[in-house]
């Protein structure tokens, strides 16, 4: 039933080295994670004739001064304009263009480096909604934005700031399994609860940190896949849909209930057949609307959904395995690829002592923050081949 | 130091003069009768080009509100913590706007009554905000 992405697997994921404050610039950074993805691949740069790239900061530059840069020939080139929901969506148009016979190898990259000024200096210019009617407004940020989707969540469905608290707990310790992940001290209950207001009803740990870091995967041509040794990755289903539900930014403020029965449809798999699932977590309350979009639990229950799983590497149903965006960082652009490059790390075996048992996993994006939420949404789900 | 400033366009403009004038000015189409903000080339809800600009009641209901603490611009640091709300305005369309005189703490304000007001914002432009009804 997928034969959107016959004769393509994944063959590698990397990541640049994460970091809070580094002097490395954009390209070094994708220079890493292409690096260590084509590394855990066994493939070299020469091989790479397709690039797909996401980096908020990149502008003046594009993709094709990345190819310069790096000295790639490609035949497929793909930016990303879609925040964070970019990452799934370069890999679904890469993956289109070697079905095709466009190009042999492709290379997913996101990198940015950033901090809290340069994430609100690019997030107050960020599109003309936002510039125009919500920042000279005083919207406080995305913190502001996502405040408001998480107060209306908690009245709507009764959630409490313990369930959103359950969530970050358990990334959390998922992250402290992960040697790249930026926090290394476990979150308790209490703390989450006494941390900093931010815009209520967010704390300090319901924000992502900005920070410095870049993800990659490649994808390649099952011919030279099966000159590779160890397991690869199927892309079972990849689905993307944009300002979804038009109009209306407080019904679901994402679009994954929009794209949810192609999805399984076209993977040929249910909810239940899914090992894990890598998430979009900008904030805990959009996490809980992908779980209940991406069919875990019905719309509104996710905050049960969260009391009656371990999302841990230990749990029942592992949820950001790697720690996610809050507690590796949010790298900018990268933040829409984390997941992936964790989905496939997790597939291929690579993930080290957060190795959770998996055959098939889901991962989602989410991006574009315009008048009052994401417009980009994104989910893949993935299936190991031995 | 001055917060951020809308650029007035010609797209935009009937909505940033109506806030000086004390006017709250919103989008009307002629083929769907839906109001709109903010401010189009043509109808998002029926793509009919049969827009033109009307003056809306003021009248609102809180969607749902935030207290701003950490300012996404230094502009704001002065008056932070504030309330920070998106606005179901009577007519439909959603405007976000603070509310200077409602409380930073305490009971959520979903569902409350508000109506428009114009504060001053900068250098010859008010802004739209709304007061708890």
């Amino acid at each position: 039933m997928s034969q959107m992405f016959d004769g393509v697997r994944i063959v590698g994921a990397g990541q640049a080295t994460y970091a809070k404050k580094s002097d490395r610039s954009l390209q070094r950074l994708m220079y890493e994670a292409g690096s260590a993805a084509l590394n855990s691949a066994g493939l070299s740069w020469k091989s790479v004739d397709g690039l797909a790239v996401t980096c908020f900061l990149l502008p003046p530059d594009n993709a094709p001064t990345v190819a310069e840069h790096l000295g790639l020939e490609t035949r497929f080139m793909f930016q990303g304009l879609y925040g964070g929901a970019s990452g799934i969506i370069g890999m679904a148009h890469a993956a289109r263009a070697i079905r095709d016979g466009v190009c042999d190898v492709a290379l997913i990259v996101a990198a940015d480096s950033f901090d809290v000024a340069a994430h609100n200096e690019t997030l107050d210019h960020f599109n003309g909604s936002i510039k125009e009617f919500m920042s000279p407004q005083g919207f406080g940020g995305a913190n502001g934005m996502f405040a408001l989707h998480t107060r209306l969540y908690m009245e709507r469905h009764g959630a409490t700031s313990e369930d959103f608290g359950r969530f970050c707990i358990a990334l959390r310790e998922n992250g402290l399994r992960n040697p790249n992940s930026l926090f290394k001290q476990p979150l308790t209950m209490d703390a989450y609860l006494n941390a900093k207001p931010i815009a209520d009803p967010l704390r300090l740990y319901d924000c992502v940190m900005p920070c410095i870091g870049g993800d990659a995967i490649v994808l390649a041509s099952e011919k030279i896949a099966a000159g590779l040794k160890g397991p690869s990755v199927r892309i079972l289903a990849a689905e993307e849909i944009h300002n979804y539900p038009a109009n209306d930014p407080y019904q679901v403020p994402g679009g994954w209930l929009g794209l949810q029965e192609r999805l399984y449809s076209r993977a040929g798999v249910t909810p239940q057949q899914i090992d894990f699932a890598q998430v979009y977590d900008d904030y805990p309350v959009m996490s809980f609307i992908q779980l209940e979009g991406l069919g875990f639990c019905k719309p509104g229950t996710a905050h049960e959904f969260v009391r009656q799983h371990d999302l841990t590497t230990r749990g029942d149903f592992p949820v950001n395995t790697g720690g996610g965006q809050l507690s590796a960082g949010q790298a900018g652009a990268s933040g829409g690829m984390i997941g992936v490059y964790e989905a496939v790390a997790q597939l291929l075996g690579q993930a080290g002592e957060r190795q959770v048992k998996c055959r098939r996993g889901v991962v989602s994006g989410y991006g574009m923050i315009a008048y009052g939420r994401g417009l980009c949404s994104s989910a893949a789900i993935l299936e190991r081949v031995e | 130091m001055l917060k951020p400033q809308p650029r007035v366009t010609p797209l935009n403009r009937p909505f940033w003069d109506g806030c000086n004038d004390g006017k709250l000015m919103v989008q009307h189409c002629a083929e769907c009768g839906k109001h709109v903000f903010y401010p189009r080339a043509c109808c998002p809800f029926c793509q009919a080009d049969a827009l033109s600009w009307t003056q809306a009641s003021g009248q609102g209901t809180v969607i749902s509100h935030t207290t701003v603490r950490r300012t996404h611009h230094d502009g704001f640091n002065e008056e932070a913590p504030y309330v920070f709300a998106a606005v179901e305005l009577a007519e439909g369309p959603c405007l976000y706007a603070q509310l200077p005189d409602a409380p930073v703490e305490g009971e959520s304000l979903i569902g409350r009554a508000v109506r428009a007001v114009f504060v001053p914002h900068g250098p010859g432009q008010k802004i739209a905000a709304f007061q708890l009804a």
